[in-house]
């Protein structure tokens, strides 16, 4: 009951604010009537008190009475002094703290991370942390020493990488050993040259020393990318200890019993770097032969068996102080028998002919094709009309 | 958190409305950026006034209170206890109070009150114009006579000219609640006219 007069008291003062007068209200609720005339009179009373209109001169006053308090406030607050603070230059407190951490905690970080691989975590953390080594090592004989074991570390991962058959992005520094077709040996890793892999225009020679981009699989070689051939002065890892100390004990020995046979002097060595190669006798004159389109001498080479050209040959010896490559021990692996493969340019010739002549003809084939469906097609639309 | 954790007031927070132009304003009140204090005075001051005056019937003090309300905002925000939501709620709500305090003043000094109240009653007995007067005054008695809701609730709907629902968003109520103190405080107050006129 109650609720239904607050409601009608609700609908009456709204019908009255437009203008309505109470009699005429009252005709909307005649049973209610009664209570709501003193209520509807008194709410006309309680309308004729409000303010019609605001005077502007109050308006005015205040205004510039709140304004000037504030004009005052502005004028009180405290300056904001200035305060020297780690938080004033939040990037420098920033690179300090990182600094910091990288100082008490990176020993132990860069521990954690030697044994790390290409692809591995830790991996940007170890080789960041080699050229931090390097940067603060100002001798240059250190310094040499340092990148040739860097380099070292490089082939050691990647013969891991290789054990463990992972597949990743690595690139190394080393020397041309051996070259028979596609298989080549750069310092004791077997990359594979394969037809989308970058070669420098010029022939590289074996004993040249390059830089390897590619990448490690599980058939136990790399599959390279790139391959360039680095400037002289170039760091490149030390041969294996194996490889060369054995060749100079025999070259030792060499020095002692051939040079009476031949009359000849040998030539003197350049460093002490021997070398082990592998390769296809291309051409014999005289003492100068070609393998893999490098001339090498064999004037004081040790022969266990007579060599003939297109023969797969292993061979030792060291790049003299004139540039020849003295050949010390030379061996015959096979004869004949890789011949064929072992030329170069044939077998390429014949591959790159053979995928010509697939793609054209697969092109033809799907241009007839395409040609076949657009008349199917136009033929589909001429019915549809 | 709420509104009505945040400021004490017995009413005026009503709606926690995110408004973002109020939030804006709330930020140029802390930086006691003129523009923004001109702005929240310009579109507040005149409900306050209303409310004020309605209240008081007192042009003068409507004009001191109003704009204390404003400088108090000023202060407040500074502190850190101005609104966080409602400026208007706000401002209402402090008037409201500064209203309250007013008249407990005036009630300990009522000499000041009566000075400022009996000349209308005094003049009783003269010509008609003054029967108006009278009326006012008989009203004016008997609104004082009304709690303090009921006061504001006039104030807010008649003074102001607020809807029902904006009465009761500032007053922190439902409608229904509304309605009903409405009707009571009409009622009542239809009910004190008659004893102050006839007693």
């Amino acid at each position: 009951m109650d609720e239904k007069l607050y409601d009608a008291l609700e609908v009456c003062l709204n019908a009255l604010e437009t203008g309505v007068d109470i009699e005429s209200v009252l005709k909307l609720y005649p049973q209610l009537a009664e209570e709501l005339r003193p209520v509807l009179e008194a709410s006309i009373q309680a309308q004729s008190l409000a303010l019609p209109a605001v005077p502007d001169v109050a308006i005015q006053r205040g205004r510039a009475r709140v304004l000037q308090h504030a004009t005052e406030m502005r004028k009180l607050a405290p300056r904001p002094r200035k305060r020297w603070s780690m938080f004033t230059f939040p990037r420098l407190a920033t690179s300090l703290a990182i600094t910091l951490i990288f100082l008490l905690s990176g020993t132990r970080l860069v521990s954690a991370s030697t044994g790390a691989l290409p692809g591995d975590n830790l991996y940007p953390v170890k080789r960041s942390w080699e050229d931090l080594r390097l940067f603060f090592v100002f001798s240059p004989e250190e310094r040499e020493g340092l990148e040739s074991e860097f380099e070292q570390e490089r082939l050691d991962e990647i013969s891991e990488l290789l054990t463990e058959g992972r597949d990743e992005t690595i690139a190394f520094a080393g020397l041309v050993t051996a070259q028979s077709s596609a298989e080549w040996n750069v310092s004791g890793i077997t990359v594979m040259i394969t037809s989308s892999s970058r070669l420098p225009a010029d022939p590289v020679l074996i004993g040249a020393p390059v830089m390897v981009i590619g990448h490690t699989n599980a058939q136990g070689f790399v599959e390279v990318v790139t391959l360039e051939v680095l400037g002289p002065g170039a760091s490149l890892p030390p041969l294996e200890p194996s490889q060369w100390e054995s060749v100079e004990i025999e070259e030792a020995e060499d020095h002692d019993s051939e040079p009476e046979i031949s009359g000849n002097q040998q030539p003197e060595q350049l460093g002490n770097l021997t070398y082990e190669f592998k390769g296809v006798v291309e051409s014999m004159s005289g003492n100068l032969w070609t393998i893999n389109g490098q001339q090498l001498n064999v004037e004081f080479a040790e022969n266990s068996s007579p060599v003939s050209i297109g023969e797969l040959v292993e061979f030792e010896g060291y790049y003299s102080v004139d540039g020849q490559f003295i050949v010390t021990k030379i061996e015959v692996k096979s004869s004949g028998l890789f011949k064929g493969d072992q030329l170069n340019s044939s077998g390429k010739g014949n591959g790159s002919n053979a995928g010509k002549n697939d793609g054209s003809g697969s092109d033809r084939g799907s241009d007839d094709n395409t040609n076949g469906e657009e008349g199917e097609d136009e033929h589909e639309d001429e019915s549809d009309e | 958190m709420t509104a009505e954790n945040l400021i004490p007031f017995p009413w005026g927070l009503a709606y926690s409305m995110t408004n973002y132009e109020e939030q804006s304003e709330l930020e140029g009140l802390k930086n006691l950026d003129s523009q923004v204090i001109g702005a929240v005075y310009d579109r507040y001051f005149a409900d306050v006034y209303r409310f004020v005056y309605y209240r008081l019937n007192d042009e003068q003090v409507a004009e001191d209170i109003s704009s204390d309300a404003f400088v108090r905002l000023l202060e407040a925000v500074k502190r850190r206890r101005g609104p966080q939501t409602n400026l208007k709620g706000w401002l209402l709500a402090t008037a409201s109070h500064a209203v309250t305090d007013h008249l407990r003043q005036s009630y300990r000094h009522p000499k000041e009150v009566l000075s400022e109240m009996i000349p209308n009653g005094s003049a009783s007995s003269l010509i008609e114009e003054v029967d108006q007067r009278e009326m006012v005054n008989c009203f004016q008695q008997a609104y004082t006579h009304l709690t303090l809701e009921q006061q504001n609730v006039l104030a807010l709907r008649f003074g102001d000219g607020y809807s029902l629902e904006e009465t009761a968003r500032v007053m922190q109520k439902n409608v229904n609640a509304v309605k009903a103190l409405q009707f009571r405080a009409l009622a009542a107050l239809q009910r004190t006219i008659g004893e102050v006129a006839h007693g």
